[in-house]
């Protein structure tokens, strides 16, 4: 009863809370969009400039190759080097093609042309999957011109590659699980933390711990409507996910809701934790943002893979919640997999609820000194 | 049915509570009064069981709260000093909330919320936010918030600091209401005046207690004679006793100059005294001390 009055109450503050109301529902759908549409990893469209001394009808079919390719945007034709200098210079461009005045007559003699391309490699990322696209066109331009004799027959050797789980590599079907962990980070994390210690703060604890009220049934009651506003932005979010960016859920549902759950307490471990250790809101808040909202992004793969990462730094990701449940959502979204291969996934996300939720209630007493 | 021995609290370096001994038996209200600092605070949430004492034996109506420090709660109100309620809820809402916190059944808790409204005059206000409450009304809903499981003990930090002179006379009359009923409350005030409404007063200075006793009992312990002096230049008089007698036998009330005296004979001295510095007496009267005086003598007893 106890509970349910602690809950009630904050239930109506919560309601009353205009701010935080707006907060909660539209926050996680801001988030998911801008992320979905404005950070996809997918690069299309390279600006590229040409310089095109040959002017050949072999070189105008070299430069169809990348125009028809969706990868490549030629923003100009030039006239110079200097040019083609210049639009790197300025970032108006990434690559930039130098066709040689005689590359058509190499051509057509066999005996292999040359051309000049020149990569902006300011951003690497970029440079190096527009590099790539590049050696793909290039490759099939010269593979028509260059094709043994037929008399001659190698035995060939091929690799079919094929790409399984995101045939069409979308980053927003890998981004999207990783909103929905921010996002249940950021509520079950930030937010109970910032309510409990608002009450520390503002000394409207004081009366509440001199009544005969138990630390967990406040505890408790204080953070079950996170929770339900917590499941419910991720109902919120996986339909987004669905039918706006046309994420696959390959998985069950069910077990979706058994990991969110299982994550919400890992959240919601951090959150308690950060709370009793914080005497005021904006400590609680930074505080909260360190340990639950960055590991989330930086250190659970979701931006950087974790293979790639330094040994040391390898080692504190298996104390990111994040991290496990990331692969979660992806095994369940895009892989159709369940709790029979992603077990110890669920094994870890226990063994660090338990932890955090350990490390709270030690801290976490019902007195003001 | 109050018991305290020993009570001991530290602070960092500074020792907040030097060993305070107290018993309240009956039903009566008990003003702990003492300036900022003085301790009163906390020996309230000690009390209260919402801290921890270092050191000292405390009983509450059979119950050893510093073993279990939850086990008087339900028999105990505490009104916190600083205005603890939620400021989102209304008055009725908050009311509600304590009621269930401390499990009064659904039937009587209606009763109850009733006739605290009623009581508190807040019955207008009922679906009023706390936040928009004036200082006076939330100290009356804190106060019904304290009251809603009919305490046995009501524990109240300075619940008259920052309230209107209306709404302080009111509060206490509500609280000599309920003393009729059969609460016993403990109160802490910064004032001395207030403090003499109360049954018995505890004099409280940097954690130790200078007196206690009720009024008359604390009246005659005052050993000087106590005069009253108005005037001209009540400043320069002012300079010429401490001059004399050092600066703990004379105290600014207003424009009126308290002096506690050994006898008549050092007020004859003293008075031709200033009257050959040229200053102009316009009347000097034999008083008997109020609180403050035996305050002010008390604290010269305790060096």
């Amino acid at each position: 009863m106890r509970y349910l009055a602690v809950m009630k109450r904050e239930a109506i503050t919560i309601a009353r809370d205009i701010r935080l109301l707006l907060i909660v529902v539209f926050f996680p759908l801001l988030l998911l969009i801008i992320y979905g549409y404005g950070v996809t990893f997918d690069i299309k469209g390279v600006p590229m400039a040409v310089y095109d001394q040959s002017n050949s009808l072999i070189s105008r079919e070299l430069i169809d190759c990348y125009d028809a390719s969706e990868y490549f945007k030629i923003t100009e034709f030039t006239h110079s080097r200097t040019r083609i200098d210049e639009l790197l210079i300025n970032d108006d461009i990434i690559i930039g093609l130098v066709i040689p005045p005689d590359f058509a007559r190499d051509i057509k003699s066999l005996k292999g042309g040359a051309v000049q391309v020149l990569v902006n490699g300011s951003d690497a990322n970029t440079a190096n999957v527009a590099l790539g696209y590049h050696a793909a066109v290039f490759a099939d331009f010269t593979g028509k011109y260059f094709k043994p004799p037929e008399s001659i027959t190698f035995p060939e050797v091929q690799a079919n590659t094929r790409i399984w789980f995101n045939p069409d590599l979308k980053s927003s079907n890998f981004i999207v699980p990783g909103i929905i962990a921010i996002i249940m980070m950021l509520m079950g994390a930030i937010l109970t933390s910032t309510a409990i210690v608002k009450e520390k703060e503002s000394g409207t604890i004081e009366q509440i711990v001199a009544s005969p009220v138990k630390s967990w049934e406040y505890i408790a009651g204080k953070i079950t409507p996170y929770i339900i506003i917590s499941l419910f932005d991720v109902i919120l979010v996986v339909t987004a996910a669905y039918f706006i960016f046309d994420v696959p859920i390959r998985g069950s549902l069910l077990q979706l809701g058994f990991f969110a759950l299982l994550f919400l307490a890992n959240a919601l471990g951090v959150g308690l934790f950060v709370s009793s250790i914080s005497k005021n809101v904006v400590g609680a808040q930074i505080m909260a943002v360190l340990l639950s909202l960055l590991p989330s992004i930086l250190l659970s793969g979701f931006v950087f893979p974790i293979s790639s990462m330094p040994r040391v730094i390898q080692a504190v990701t298996y104390l990111v919640p994040a991290r496990y449940f990331l692969e979660v959502l992806r095994g369940i979204f895009l892989k159709g997999i369940g709790v029979s291969v992603l077990w110890p996934q669920a094994l870890f996300l226990c063994a660090n609820a338990m932890l955090f939720l350990s490390l709270a209630s030690v801290k976490f007493k019902k007195t003001l000194d | 049915m109050i018991e305290i021995k020993g009570l001991k609290k530290k602070f960092g370096d500074n020792q907040t509570l030097c060993g305070i001994d107290l018993t309240v038996d009956s039903d009566i209200i008990f003003a702990i009064v003492g300036p900022d600092g003085a301790g009163k605070t906390t020996l309230l949430r000690i009390l209260a069981g919402i801290m921890r004492p270092d050191d000292g034996l405390i009983n509450i109506l059979g119950h050893d709260i510093v073993k279990n420090p939850e086990s008087a709660k339900r028999y105990t109100g505490y009104l916190s000093q600083r205005f603890s309620l939620n400021p989102t809820l209304t008055v009725a809402e908050n009311i509600d909330f304590f009621g269930t916190l401390y499990e009064v059944p659904k039937s009587r808790k209606e009763d109850r919320l009733k006739r605290l409204l009623e009581f508190s005059r807040l019955g207008p206000f009922k679906d009023r936010q706390a936040g928009k409450l004036s200082g006076g009304m939330k100290q009356k809903l804190a106060l019904c918030c304290a009251l809603i499981h009919t305490p046995r003990i009501l524990l109240l930090d300075e619940p008259t600091t920052g309230v209107d002179p209306i709404s302080r006379r009111e509060l206490w009359e509500i609280l000599y209401d309920l003393l009729a009923q059969g609460v016993m409350i403990l109160v802490s005030t910064p004032y001395m005046d207030e403090a003499e409404r109360a049954g018995e007063i505890m004099m409280l200075h940097r954690g130790k207690t200078l007196a206690r006793g009720n009024l008359e009992d604390l009246k005659s312990k005052f050993h000087h004679k106590l005069y009253e002096m108005v005037c001209d230049d009540g400043r320069k008089a002012f300079e010429i006793i401490v001059g004399q007698l050092g600066d703990d036998r004379v105290v600014f009330f207003g424009d009126r100059l308290h002096l506690a005296l050994d006898s008549e004979q050092q007020m004859l001295t003293l008075k031709t005294f200033i009257a050959d510095a040229g200053l102009k007496i316009n009347s000097l009267d034999q008083i008997s001390p109020g609180l403050e005086d035996i305050f002010m003598q008390e604290l010269l007893y305790a060096k």
